[in-house]
Formats: C-alpha cells, sequence, structure tokens
C-alpha cells in the first residue's frame, strides 16, 4: 500500500510538473520578463532601433512630467474615463432597475437588445459614430440642421472630438454594467422590500433606503472596474480622430502617448516610463478595490 | 402581500421613455450601419436624408468580397482569435486543474505569481514585448500575432475557482479504479467544468477578436492585417464611402452575431458573473 501511494505520488508530480514548467516558461517570457524590462528600461536611455543603452536614473520620469504632451494625454485619459465611467454606471444602474421592475413584458428581450453593444467590437462601434457624427453626412449634424441648429465639426476639433469618443464608451459600456447591477438587484433580500410594504414605504422610499444602500457595494465595484478600462483607452480615441477626414490631430490618450514614445518616437526609454504610470494608476486602483471588496 | 409588491404608478411608466430611449440609442449605430451598408455613395450623401435604402444596393458587400485584401482580413482574424482562444482555453484548464487540485512545493508562490499579473495591463508591456517579438523575427506572422496572448491568467484563475467545486471523493474514487491523471481530466474534470470552459472560450474569442493595438505594431504588411486594422483602411481616401465601409463593419461582426445568437445566455451570466471583458 505503502509503495503505491509512492508511485501514485511520483505520477502526481510528473503531470504536475508536466504543466506547470511549461506554463511558467510562456509566463517568464511573455509576461514577468517584459514586465520587469519595463521597469528597468524606464531607468535608461534606450532607442527601440539600437541596442545600446546607458543609465540615466529618473530622467526619462522627469522628462514625461515636465513634457506637455504627457499632461495632455492623462488629461484627455482622466476627461474620458471620468464622463464614460459615471455615465455609464447611472445609464447601467436604471436600464437594470426597469429590467428588473419589469412593469411591461418582454423586458428580457430588451436587456438583450441593451447588451448588444457589448460584444461589438470596438473598431466598427467607434466607425459607426464616426459615421453618425460626421460632419457632412451624419445624422447627428442632420438633425441639428433640422431643427435649426447649425453643423458642428465633431471630428476634428480636440475639445469637441472628446464627447463623441465618451459616447462611444457609454455605448459599449452601459449594457456590461446593467448586466452586473441586474445580477446585484436580483440579490437584495425580499424580505427587506415586504417588511417595507407592510411599513407602508413609498416606492422611492424603497428606491432610497433599501435599494441603494444595499447596492452600494457592487456600484463602487463598477466604478473602479471601469476605471482601470478606461486608464487603458486608446482604440476608440485613435481610431475617431485618425484617417482621410481628419485633421491628423489624433485625440492623444495615456496608451497613445506610450505607443508614439515607443513606436514613432523609437525612445523606449521613456515609453517605459509612461507605461509605469500607467501602472501605477492601475494598481493604485487595484488596490482601493481590494480594500473596498474587503469590507 | 404580494399585492402590494407589484403597485406600478405614472411615474413607472414615465421612466420607461428615458428606457426606451436608451435602448433606441443602443440599437440605431447598428441599424444605421446595416441600412447605410446597403446605399450608393451618392444616396447616404444625399439631402434630404433618406432612412431606408431607395434600391437596396449590393455594390458595397460585392466591393468587399471582391477586395484584395479584405477575405484575407477576415482570415487572419478567424485564425488568430480561434488559435488564441484554443490554446489559451487549453492550457488554462491544465493549469487551473493543478491549482486546484494537486499539491506542489511552490504552490502558492506559483499561483500568486499568476494571479498578480491579471492587474498588469497588456499595454504597460507591449514595448519590450514588442522588441522581443521583433527579435524573434516574428513580424508579420500568426506567430507574432498569436504567440502573446497564449496564456490567460484571468482563465486560470477562472477554471481553478470551478474546478474547486469538484468533490475531491470523485477524484479519489477514479483513481482507486486505476484511472490516470490524463484519464481523470479528460474523462471526469473536463467534463464537469464544461460550462464554466465554454463561459471562458467565448469570454477569450470575444477580447481577441476585437485586439487592436498588439496587431497595429506587428503587422506591416498589408497580408497580415486583421479585420480591425483592415476596417479602419477603409476610410484612407479622400472620400470616406461609407456604404463600403458600414458593409465590412457588418462583415466583422457576423461571427459575434452568431456567438451572441447561439449563446446568449453563457455569454451576459459570463460576463456579469467574471466581471472581465476589456
Amino acid at each position: 500500500m505503502n509503495i503505491l501511494k509512492n508511485k501514485q505520488q511520483r505520477t502526481d508530480f510528473i503531470f504536475v510538473m508536466s504543466v506547470l514548467i511549461p506554463i511558467m516558461v510562456l509566463f517568464t517570457i511573455i509576461r514577468f520578463i517584459p514586465i520587469l524590462q519595463t521597469f528597468g528600461v524606464s531607468f535608461f536611455k534606450k532607442s527601440m532601433i539600437r541596442p545600446e543603452r546607458s543609465f540615466i536614473g529618473f530622467e526619462n520620469y522627469t522628462y514625461i512630467l515636465k513634457d506637455k504632451e504627457f499632461i495632455r494625454s492623462l488629461m484627455n485619459t482622466l476627461f474620458i474615463s471620468f464622463f464614460s465611467v459615471t455615465l455609464s454606471v447611472v445609464f447601467g444602474l436604471f436600464l437594470a432597475m426597469q429590467v428588473n421592475n419589469a412593469i411591461i413584458k418582454g423586458m428580457k428581450f430588451w436587456q438583450a437588445v441593451l447588451f448588444i453593444p457589448v460584444i461589438v467590437s470596438m473598431v466598427p462601434s467607434t466607425l459607426m459614430w464616426k459615421m453618425l457624427f460626421d460632419y457632412n453626412f451624419g445624422v447627428v449634424n442632420y438633425v441639428l440642421n433640422v431643427i435649426g441648429l447649425r453643423s458642428i465639426d465633431w471630428i476634428n476639433n480636440e475639445s469637441i472630438v472628446r464627447w463623441p469618443i465618451v459616447i462611444v464608451g457609454i455605448w459599449k459600456e452601459m449594457g456590461y454594467n446593467m448586466m452586473i447591477f441586474f445580477v446585484g438587484l436580483k440579490a437584495v433580500p425580499h424580505e427587506l422590500y415586504e417588511s417595507a410594504d407592510i411599513d407602508g414605504a413609498t416606492k422611492s422610499q424603497k428606491l432610497w433606503y433599501i435599494t441603494l444602500p444595499q447596492i452600494k457595494p457592487i456600484t463602487l465595484f463598477i466604478t473602479v472596474m471601469s476605471f482601470i478600462k478606461f486608464i487603458k483607452v486608446f482604440t476608440q480615441a485613435f481610431v475617431m480622430t485618425s484617417g482621410s477626414q481628419s485633421s491628423g490631430n489624433i485625440f492623444k490618450t495615456l496608451v497613445y502617448y506610450i505607443y508614439q514614445q515607443g513606436f514613432t518616437f523609437h525612445s523606449m526609454g521613456r515609453a517605459s516610463a509612461a507605461s509605469m504610470v500607467l501602472l501605477i494608476i492601475v494598481f493604485v486602483l487595484t488596490w482601493f478595490q481590494m480594500r473596498l471588496s474587503k469590507d | 402581500m404580494k399585492m402590494n409588491v407589484r403597485r406600478n404608478t405614472g411615474v413607472d411608466y414615465i421612466l420607461l421613455i428615458p428606457f426606451f430611449l436608451l435602448v433606441f440609442v443602443a440599437i440605431f449605430p447598428l441599424f444605421w450601419m446595416l441600412v447605410t451598408s446597403f446605399k450608393t455613395p451618392e444616396e447616404f450623401s444625399a439631402i434630404p436624408l433618406t432612412v431606408f435604402p431607395v434600391n437596396w444596393f449590393k455594390g458595397n458587400y460585392i466591393k468587399i468580397f471582391t477586395d484584395r485584401y479584405f477575405p484575407r482580413y477576415f482570415l487572419n482574424s478567424v485564425v488568430m482569435a480561434s488559435v488564441v482562444t484554443v490554446v489559451a482555453v487549453a492550457s488554462s484548464t491544465f493549469v487551473g486543474y493543478i491549482f486546484a487540485k494537486f499539491k506542489f512545493p511552490g504552490k502558492n508562490i506559483f499561483f500568486y505569481a499568476i494571479l498578480i499579473t491579471i492587474m498588469v495591463p497588456f499595454e504597460s508591456f507591449i514595448v519590450p514585448l514588442f522588441g522581443f517579438v521583433r527579435n524573434m523575427n516574428a513580424m508579420n506572422s500568426y506567430w507574432g500575432l498569436i504567440f502573446p496572448s497564449v496564456i490567460s491568467s484571468f482563465g486560470i484563475f477562472f477554471i481553478r475557482q470551478n474546478m474547486e467545486q469538484i468533490p475531491d471523493a470523485l477524484l479519489e474514487a477514479a483513481k482507486i479504479d486505476g484511472a490516470g491523471n490524463y484519464y481523470t481530466f479528460f474523462k471526469i474534470v473536463v467534463p464537469l467544468s464544461i460550462s464554466a470552459i465554454s463561459v471562458l472560450s467565448i469570454l477569450l474569442f470575444l477580447i481577441e477578436w476585437s485586439s487592436y493595438l498588439w496587431p497595429l505594431l506587428i503587422a506591416t504588411k498589408r497580408e497580415w492585417f486583421v479585420l480591425e486594422i483592415g476596417l479602419t483602411l477603409l476610410q484612407d481616401e479622400y472620400f470616406i464611402d461609407y456604404g463600403v465601409m458600414m458593409a465590412g463593419c457588418a462583415v466583422a461582426m457576423i461571427p459575434v452575431f452568431i456567438l451572441f445568437l447561439f449563446f446568449r445566455r453563457h455569454i451576459m451570466d459570463g460576463i456579469a458573473m467574471t466581471g472581465i471583458k476589456g
């Protein structure tokens, strides 16, 4: 019996290692090393195309923090994140409540319809909205003209194009938030509403004193999750503002800044320093979220 | 008591107005994409605007399918997304299993090392990763497109959480009956986790189908572009032919919509459950 157990342990050990070794090798090559390299290279002056490098301490960090383009990219990113997150959370909650209340039939169907934008890839989503916001042929300007307003150049003006970019984000995110809120609303104990009914509470009282406090943790969770997602915003901003109909004024976000430093200016050091800023923001948000979920 | 729960007031019905407004916003771009894809350039630029095409013009789709590169973009996307999904799901299933059901030295260290990479955004280490792939001469190849995504730390975590629910007694019984590790894995563990595995497969496919930044870096030749890149190139003329572009978008969405049609519950519950995507 003892021998059998040892044999079993040995075959188990071989099985575990045959799975673990290849996966850890892969993780080392395509995750651990690149992550450590990002950290390391951020202290070096290193070109993307030439192998030599020289240690310069925090110079890349001081460069990007003084770089107006970097600050602008960061501000743009925070702007997009703030409005995309808050509005998609508010809309998501509202939609989930309506679906949950189900005062008319067929809410399951409308829920599925509302979910469709979530699965549509980012590039087609952005292109569809770009068409709707087109200066000459867009439906949005057409409606503005019909009600007697002038057309707006939505795409080529940096301070205006941020709104179509925010709208793409909300459009894709609200159905997602709706699903999570929907699960959260279903989990609110029914007895709370029943006892409130006995006490003669009105609907708005029930909303204010039961529903909202009950889903507060999930709301915080969704908000931080969305923030982590939108801090990485790149595709919708890049696709919306590149191409022939745009002036070439690409709406720069943090990830775009990394992309530009690394792949246009070939400065690996500065790109890595900017990457570290992104990483730190995401870590702080993640830490915040972990603290929230502990409470 | 139940009677009290359902007492709808006027306010409830008024709230349906913003609700259906948002439904309209959700669906309108897709609707407009479809009708525009059947319009000639003259028609979508005409004033007054037509909603439905006067003649359902099929030229845009013909142009897409006879384009020199578009079918190739489609193929590249299919290959990239499918291979990534299959390999990442397979590796996550094996690795999730050993972390759920085996004891070995250093288990926690390995697990937390994998777990911590969930938090690290892909965008933050693309620069060195790109350097690595370029040094491997893997630019403009499926290898380069696929390689960085074949592991999923989220997938490992998700599968492990699911497999921990499998009772140990079941696996013990199989071992006493003389089943080997691979036999137990394929005949007992995988069938019991099939719903988690399919949720993960669909999510990874959707994520990979929409990936943009990495293919943008890796493919510099047209024959290696994926759909997401190819679509943006349809605007690379002086005049954006929205008809052709929307036909391209519609075609690019077909696989996603097929998945949604068949696995709607899986996708919606899966996404709500896992809280990832993106």
